[in-house]
């Protein structure tokens, strides 16, 4: 047979580029199209003639993205490399945002535990665990500590979930770290029923981006200082003078790589028609340069209580110009899965300090010790 | 434009081949190669163009002059020659490093100068040095100043080579820029390496990328599990990205009518660093030694002095290789291990046996991927913390986890044999059918009787139906030597 083979064998090389031509040749013999459904993505553009140097430098590029998106038995291979990497165990990354009802994006992450089809024991217990060592420690230093879990859209909106994700009907893990925290003695803010309530009074949470509105931002700052004892640093949403706006983001469209549509349209409170502007935020002296660690602080201290927030995304654009006009100093961190810089106590000296956390990230990270 | 992209797969290779086999003579076949070279560096750099045919041109010229002189003259202007290529790459690759590390060390003085902004051109070390290869050669008298602009156009611009490696020495290729012998069976052999260094890039490398991604880009601590995990991934990445694409450009070399050197030959099987460098990027060592060892005094003036060339030398390897601090004691990292060889070392570890002396090779080198893979030195002590379990032994971080499918612990293995694993019997005999089956993945195979070569035949066409595929899913990550 040997002799058989080996004059074919020196053809091996027109096979072979029969074979790479083929997706070519049929590339070119077919109509382009702008979608990929399977892969849930607009593909890209047939490149236009350059007609400056600039676009001369693109055009490789932007050749090589058509080339990479539309050559011929593309969709069959993906269909083919899909496949082969699930027989060999490789999990589809989740989509990150999920179809809410018409008009709502959802965040995936958290979303299940949120309407408490995921309870995860454990992980409750360990972010539990965090909270009451952080009261403890707060109240052997004799600092007034809060505790604050800011819901999630579903949990205010069950009406923007999908079809396929019910509302909550039994207890969810909100419930269980509320329990847990009240159980060791943490002062505990529960604000689902105050949101739920002030939903008529306007939008409360982001259609298009995974936090509240200023609206509802509002509410959550005069729940946490009136669970603080200080009921006259409270905002009437009244006092206020709300104008519709563009949002300067919409995450979950970014996510979704819709961003480029009109951004969504928020009202946004104008409170310094009589109150003081805030000063700018400065970095908090002595705390490590690291983006993980964001900082800030706001107002130069000595006029009024200092205040210290372990926040994340929900608080961060709204509590300085809330708390500003009634406190000498209001510092901020970010809370990072039970991770912050500890020194952040000695370096603000607080007269009250709150951790306030939206709910998907009320959990410490896996496998890491809390601190 | 890289091998492993869409448009070079089916648009540009299948065209450069068409072309250049329908074009009748072997210089009308040389200047089709060179305007593709030209083509192939444009698509990626277009600018740049201007850079390599100056670099064409400029050693062009070099070489004739530096052969017109004699003595003092002859060596005055193969320093100019020198110069000139020097200056090219300090002013595109080195300007901001050195004005960056000057404006540190001069800080506390309140001096500083502005860092250049430049763009470093693709390929820039591989093609300088080419340039110097055939200035050196010329000066030496190995090779005579080619008058034939094209045949030094194609010398320093083949594309399969042009943007990393092989580095081909010019005498070891001058004959080969005038003569060359094409055939359907020199074709075929050489795209059957190309579709093996294919699928060493696509289906190995690729694969263990999000492993040794997670550990260099993420983890800020690293444990010990996850330390040694993305170490060890890292240096099978590199291996087989690299091999993979020093695989392709020798296939497409034959398939042209080239014979480019071999560039690896099993580098993890190395018992010794200076054996790990004699078998890692060999091209590369080869032309440090020619060119900058040797005449140094080589290890001709007693050990110290030998110890202060290789150090000298791995430094100047070390920041070839990239302009930062990381690369520079990269480079010191393996000389003084070599250093440290030829001062007793290595007799040393005669004695202890061969599997001591190669798990004393891996660790040298796996440290050393820690300094090279790192961002700065910081995250480098942090993974080397983790790889003694200063960062304790905990189950991995989320970022490990979940870069931690079966498909990469697949590859992780795959990998692990396949560089270390023989295909040839030590007593020169074809190896048994379970490493023959495995050899496919590997560039040398001698395929005996019809079974054999439709074996071969068959897992050829396996791999490059397997790397298209993966391919069409993929964002063809570039080539990790590219940046060099």
């Amino acid at each position: 047979m040997a002799p058989l083979f080996a004059p074919l064998r020196r053809w091996l090389a027109v096979a072979i580029v029969a074979a790479l031509m083929f997706p070519s040749l049929g590339m070119l013999a077919t109509q382009p199209r702008a979608t990929g459904a399977a892969e849930d993505k607009t593909l890209a553009p047939l490149p236009a003639p350059p007609r400056s140097l600039a676009d001369l430098g693109r055009l490789p590029r932007a050749t090589d993205a058509y080339v990479g998106d539309h050559f011929a038995l593309r969709g069959p291979m993906l269909d083919l490399y899909g496949g082969v990497r699930r027989r060999l165990g490789v999990r589809p990354p989740p989509d990150p945002v999920v179809q809410g009802a018409p008009g709502w994006l959802l965040l995936n992450d958290g979303l299940m535990r949120s309407i408490g089809a995921e309870p995860d024991e454990a992980a409750i217990d360990r972010y539990a665990a965090f909270v009451c060592d952080l009261g403890a420690k707060m109240k052997a230093s004799g600092k007034p500590f809060l505790f604050a879990v800011i819901p999630g859209t579903a949990a205010i909106y069950p009406e923007a979930l999908p079809a396929w994700a019910k509302p909550a009907v039994g207890r969810t893990p909100y419930d269980v770290l509320q329990t847990r925290t009240r159980d060791c003695g943490v002062s505990s803010v529960d604000m689902r029923r105050a949101l739920r309530a002030a939903k008529e009074t306007g939008r409360l949470y982001r259609q298009r981006d995974s936090h509240w509105t200023p609206r509802g931002a509002l509410i959550g700052y005069n729940l946490m200082v009136s669970a603080l004892g200080r009921p006259d640093w409270t905002i009437l949403p009244n006092e206020a003078e709300w104008r519709s706006e563009p949002a300067i983001e919409d995450d979950l469209a970014k996510l979704a790589g819709i961003a480029e549509r009109a951004p969504e349209a928020v009202d946004m409170p104008h409170l310094f028609a009589f109150k003081a502007a805030p000063a700018s935020p400065q970095p908090i002296p002595g705390l490590r340069d690291d983006p993980a660690q964001a900082a800030f602080m706001v107002g130069p201290g000595g006029r009024g209580p200092s205040i210290l927030m372990i926040g994340d995304g929900y608080t961060r654009p709204f509590m300085p110009m809330f708390f500003a006009p009634f406190v000498g100093r209001f510092s901020w961190i970010a809370h990072r899965r039970c991770g912050f810089d500890p020194t952040v106590f000695d370096r603000t000296t607080p007269d009250y300090v709150i951790l306030a956390v939206g709910e998907r990230e009320a959990r410490c990270e896996d496998g890491r010790p809390s601190g | 434009m890289l091998f492993s992209s869409p448009t070079f797969l089916f648009f540009f290779l299948p065209a450069s081949l068409i072309l250049y086999f329908a074009t009748p003579t072997r210089r009308l076949k040389s200047l089709v190669l060179i305007l593709l070279s030209l083509a192939f560096y444009a698509w990626g750099e277009p600018w740049f163009v201007g850079v390599l045919v100056g670099s064409i041109v400029f050693n062009y010229f070099a070489a004739l002059f530096i052969e017109g002189q004699q003595g003092g003259a002859r060596k005055l202007a193969l320093g100019a020659a020198l110069g000139g290529n020097l200056a090219v790459l300090a002013l595109f690759k080195y300007a901001a490093f050195a004005a960056r590390s000057f404006n540190a060390v001069a800080a506390p003085a309140n001096m500083a100068v502005s860092v250049p902004n430049l763009v470093l051109p693709l390929g820039i070390s591989f093609f300088t040095f080419h340039g110097l290869s055939y200035v050196i050669d010329v000066y030496r008298g190995r090779a005579t100043a080619n008058r034939r602009l094209e045949e030094i156009a194609l010398y320093i611009a083949f594309f399969p080579q042009l943007v990393a490696g092989p580095i081909v020495r010019y005498n070891a290729i001058a004959r080969r820029l005038r003569v060359r012998r094409h055939s359907f069976g020199r074709a075929s052999a050489g795209l059957r390496i190309f579709i093996i260094g294919l699928a060493q890039k696509v289906l190995i490398a690729d694969q263990l990328a999000p492993l040794a991604g997670a550990l260099f880009d993420h983890v800020r601590k690293p444990g010990l599990g996850e330390a040694w995990t993305g170490t060890l991934a890292y240096s099978l990445q590199i291996y087989f990205d690299f091999a993979g694409y020093s695989n392709m450009a020798i296939g497409l070399g034959i398939v042209f009518g080239f014979s480019l050197p071999r560039n690896f030959n099993l580098p993890y099987r190395a018992r010794s660093v200076t054996e790990f460098w004699r078998r890692w990027h060999i091209s590369l060592t080869r032309w440090f030694r020619d060119y900058l060892y040797v005449p140094m005094g080589g290890n001709r003036g007693g050990r110290w002095r030998t110890c202060r060339n290789l150090l000298i030398v791995f430094l100047l390897c070390g920041l070839w290789h990239g302009a930062s601090w990381t690369f520079v004691l990269w480079g010191l990292w393996h000389g003084a291990f070599l250093a440290a060889e030829r001062m007793g070392l290595r007799k040393g570890l005669v004695g202890v046996g061969a599997i001591a002396g190669w798990a004393y090779a891996m660790l040298a080198v796996m440290g050393g991927w820690v300094l090279f893979r790192s961002p700065d030195l910081t995250a480098a002590l942090s993974v080397w913390s983790g790889l003694v379990g200063l960062n304790g032994t905990g189950a991995f971080g989320p970022e490990l986890k979940g870069a931690f499918e079966p498909l990469h612990v697949g590859a992780l293995v795959t990998a692990s044999v396949l560089a270390v694993m023989p295909f040839v019997s030590r007593r020169g005999r074809s190896a048994g059918p379970a490493r023959r089956l495995v050899s496919a993945v590997r560039t040398r195979i001698r395929p005996a009787g019809a079974l054999g070569t439709l074996l071969d035949t068959g897992a050829v066409a396996v791999l490059l139906i397997l790397a298209l595929v993966a391919l069409s899913g993929g964002t063809y990550p570039p080539f990790l030597y590219f940046r060099f």
